[in-house]
């Protein structure tokens, strides 16, 4: 190579190196910046804690919306596989809304369409941020972290409504119930079958099968359980605040996890027990009156964790 | 020619660099794994324009185990083959030593164990975990043990390879290390720096846990682990090609190597800044303070200089070999290249697609722009333009003199190789499009898309363009797949036995004695530098570890899948 050719080449690498140098320090700038001014969003722990002790904070005994003040709302979120509780969070638009989020069982993500919201839900740590939602609209809030076999359908809603059609809807929610003579709306089955297919397809499937040695069947099985001596109150306790621990399910052992669903409401809760005990090979195994809300009610007043539910087992005879 | 003579001539070549045996061994498992794992891909992209064909696959029992397998045996498993044979070979016989066969056949026997244990582990779908394996998801103890032991295989070819550098400086004082060796090395020593995260969390994690020695594992702790190795692995991918685009490709451009310092002072750069770095890939962890990831995003932005050095130095080195070849002004000398060698074509398409990647880096490290991409399908589409293509590519250009070099055999077809690796980076090219694109979308990434549950059905169809473009994507890079491993087993399978003459030597694109002094010395003292290396790990690294060390919040193994 020659010594001019060399040079000149030495000398156009001095340029691009400062030229690069500079657009590098302008990058550094603009996010120290940005992050200054506008980082709220950005997930920080609000405090860390066992996952099967979820239930017993107080944030995230029923999750939901929250009015704290005046145009100020809390959100609790709890990350489960493969849904978040609650599914659906519907906030006034400008509001300042503070969220609380984990996860129950495995990694999740939390992260809102259109939003710079983007939060790793890890057992283990209670992830805070503050948002407002300027724009009426429904945003889509996608699990973006892998979680499990039914993964894809981790996908929540925040519907944000201008701020007196979310007036409105708060009146009208909190409106005497139905007047008497009416049938309670609750526990019919057109309802349990729709919970059902919302929160527990995904897992122990249309069928009620469940999948071999992952996610124990209903078929049959939850017949099985509700017959047995404080039977019907233990399906109650899972359903509202889920279960851990390896069980045995007709031979097969199944070491996943139950979600909690404490965030559905007691008309909810009762429906989707009295679809399952109706349906596949349940169908005609249960005597007895069927679940009404107020056979929900009492529970809530004692939230359990998951492993005590798991305890329960050993109480009512089953295998652990 | 008998065929007395050619086995002979075969005996006699293996006897003067049985060597070349070995590190045929290590890049055929490579790329026979990388064979399954490709094979695998068009589905997940099909996936994503909706199309869903893994019932059509009974082999698999799910687009997760599907996914958990094309990522392990791609990114893990071929990388680290290939790259023990690559950065074996090049630096011995560039120093012209000999390395122990015994040790180095026996880290290739570990790891083709440990592959196998990870393989079957996978293909029984009990660990469909992906290849970042975050716990609480609890993979069968064999996958873990298997990937550990891929890992100590490839840590004791590195800590061969460094000591054959020992010997040679011992009988070399006045001079540098060569440069392919100094870079060979440099990249083991950073790899050595860089596993201690991984081996931690397998060995006193992992491990255990998944044999059910201990009951829970902190999931914030394990993935921090997993990080600290995590960034400084796309290291250990991208520079054996950096060696290639440093060390060997200038010549095959009918060039030389610009400037030797600037390459040395590269690799260094890489050896102190790949580390401190991880928590860029946890921005979104409400664990980590928001200052340390700060911190670490400003780290990111170090390593983005000796990328941005390697652009110059390399395209500068390929601009005149172009001008040797009559090129005239400014782009003149771009058509004079030997774009009719595959060898050569693949590394400067590889090097063209990590533009983009490097670009995509930038935005990826940015702290405030990253909450918009993360874990979305942006992320992987980053990474099938930087590991995907700029080191994929490069190993199967090398591939293309490599194994004609190493098995005395003609190349099956230039010709189609040149097809292979345009498809393979035009495809890779319209992949990321669609998979950065859908990402801007808020798509998630590692979703089984095409199978929505009835009541969600369209939830991303605002994607639908993007994830069209994806789709395509997976139709070319079928086609790249094909062709590529018809002219790599076309060539491994030839009849025809190369004469002396007609099998490609290496090519060298620095073959001058460099004499130890003035900086050069300063850069050779590696001890110095990992040493370096490794207070800098430390202050970005300790603060935040002990802290987790000393609070872990253990939870049990799930299997969800």
């Amino acid at each position: 190579m020659r010594e001019e050719q060399h040079e000149a080449i030495a000398r156009w690498e001095r340029r691009w190196l400062a030229v690069m140098g500079v657009m590098l320090v302008v990058i550094v700038v603009f996010i120290a910046y940005s992050l200054a001014m506008e980082g709220a969003h950005i997930g920080q722990l609000s405090q860390r804690g066992a996952p099967v002790e979820l239930n017993r904070l107080e944030m995230f005994q029923s999750p939901g919306v929250r009015e704290t003040g005046p145009n100020q709302f809390q959100v609790s979120v709890v990350g489960q596989a493969f849904s978040f509780a609650p599914a659906l969070v519907q906030l006034p638009a400008g509001a300042e809304v503070t969220f609380f989020a984990s996860s129950r069982d495995v990694l999740h993500g939390y992260q809102v369409q259109h939003t710079n919201i983007n939060v790793e839900l890890i057992p283990g740590e209670v992830a805070t941020w503050r948002y407002t939602f300027n724009e009426p609209g429904e945003y889509r809030v996608s699990c973006n972290e892998y979680c499990g076999i039914s993964h894809q359908n981790m996908i929540g809603t925040i519907q944000v409504l201008p701020a007196e059609e979310y007036a409105a809807l708060q009146e009208q929610e909190a409106a005497p119930p139905a007047a008497e003579g009416e049938e309670p709306a609750g526990v019919s089955l057109a309802l349990g079958a729709e919970v059902y297919n919302t929160n527990c397809v995904a897992c122990h499937q249309a069928t009620g099968e469940g999948l071999p040695a992952v996610f124990p069947p209903l078929s049959g099985h939850a017949a099985n359980v509700y017959v047995l001596d404080g039977g019907r109150e233990y399906l109650v306790n899972v359903l509202l605040y889920g279960l851990v621990g390896a069980i045995d399910v007709e031979g097969v052992t199944y070491n996943g996890v139950m979600p909690a669903w404490s965030q559905l409401s007691d008309e909810q809760i009762a429906a989707v027990l009295n679809y399952v005990l109706s349906s596949w090979e349940n169908e005609g195994q249960v005597e007895g009156a069927p679940y009404q809300a107020e056979d929900i009610r009492p529970f809530r007043g004692e939230p359990q964790t998951p492993e005590e539910v798991f305890s329960l087992r050993g109480l009512i005879g089953m295998d652990q | 020619m008998t065929t007395g003579t050619v086995a002979v001539g075969r005996v006699r070549a293996a006897l003067a660099h049985p060597e070349k045996r070995v590190t045929l061994a290590f890049l055929v498992t490579g790329f026979a794994a990388l064979l399954v794992g490709a094979l695998i891909g068009p589905l997940q992209a099909l996936n994503y324009a909706g199309v869903d064909l893994y019932s059509y696959v009974p082999i698999l029992a799910s687009y997760y185990q599907g996914l958990t397998l094309h990522g392990v045996l791609n990114a893990l498993v071929f990388t680290t083959f290939a790259i023990c044979g690559l950065i074996l070979y090049l630096p011995a016989r560039e120093m012209n030593i000999r390395p122990n066969m015994t040790w180095v056949w026996s880290a290739y026997w570990l790891m083709l164990g440990g592959l196998l244990m990870a393989g079957i582990a996978v293909a029984t779908n009990t660990s469909s975990v992906m290849y970042t394996f975050y716990p609480p998801l609890m993979g069968h103890w064999g996958f873990y043990i298997g990937l550990t032991l891929v890992v100590l295989g490839s840590l004791m070819v590195g800590g061969h390879v460094i000591h054959l550098r020992y010997m040679w400086k011992r009988d070399h004082p006045d001079q540098a290390t060569p440069i392919v060796a100094y870079m060979s090395v440099v990249t083991w020593y950073m790899w050595f720096v860089a596993v201690l995260g991984l081996v931690i969390e397998m060995v006193f994690f992992l491990i255990p846990w998944s044999l059910g020695i201990i009951d829970g594992v902190d999931p914030q702790l394990a993935r921090t682990l997993f990080w600290y190795t995590g960034h400084p692995i796309v290291y250990f991918w991208l520079l054996p090609a950096y060696v290639s685009w440093y060390g060997l490709v200038p010549r095959q451009a009918g060039g030389e190597l610009v400037s030797d310092g600037l390459a040395r002072l590269a690799f260094l750069m890489f050896l102190l800044f790949s580390t401190p770095v991880g928590f860029h890939h946890q921005f979104t962890d409400p664990g980590i303070p928001a200052a340390w990831k700060l911190i670490h995003s400003l780290m990111t932005m170090m390593v983005g200089i000796p990328s941005l050095l390697t652009a110059f130095t390399v395209a500068a080195s390929l601009e005149i070999g172009g001008r040797r070849r009559g090129g005239r002004g400014v782009f003149g000398w771009i058509p004079k290249l030997p774009w009719g060698n595959a060898a050569f074509t693949a590394q400067v398409l590889a090097m063209i697609s990590f533009i983009f990647g490097g670009a995509g880096g930038i935005i990826n490290a940015s702290f405030n722009l990253n909450v918009l991409v993360h874990n979305t399908t942006w992320v992987p589409g980053h990474f099938h333009v930087t590991v995907g293509t700029a080191t994929t590519l490069t190993f199967m250009g090398i591939a293309f003199w490599l194994v004609p070099h190493l098995t005395r055999k003609p190349l099956f077809s230039n010709r189609l190789a040149l097809w292979a690796s345009w498809l393979w980076f035009v495809g890779m090219m319209v992949f990321a499009l669609g998979m950065h694109w859908q990402g801007l979308q808020s798509v998630p990434r590692r979703a089984h898309v095409s199978n929505l549950a009835e009541n969600l059905q369209g939830a991303y169809a605002e994607a639908a363009v993007p994830a069209f473009v994806t789709g395509i994507s997976g139709v070319i890079l079928f086609f790249a797949v094909i062709l590529f491993f018809t002219v790599l087993f076309g060539t491994l399978f030839a009849r025809r036995q190369l004469t002396e003459a007609e099998t490609p030597e290496i090519p060298w694109a620095q073959d001058v004695v460099i004499h130890n002094e003035g900086i050069t010395k300063f850069l050779d003292r590696l001890v110095f530098w990992v040493a370096a290396a490794f207070v800098l790990v430390i202050i970005a690294y300790a603060p935040v570890l002990i802290d987790m060390f000393l609070n872990q919040v253990p939870v049990g193994g799930l299997r969800l899948w």
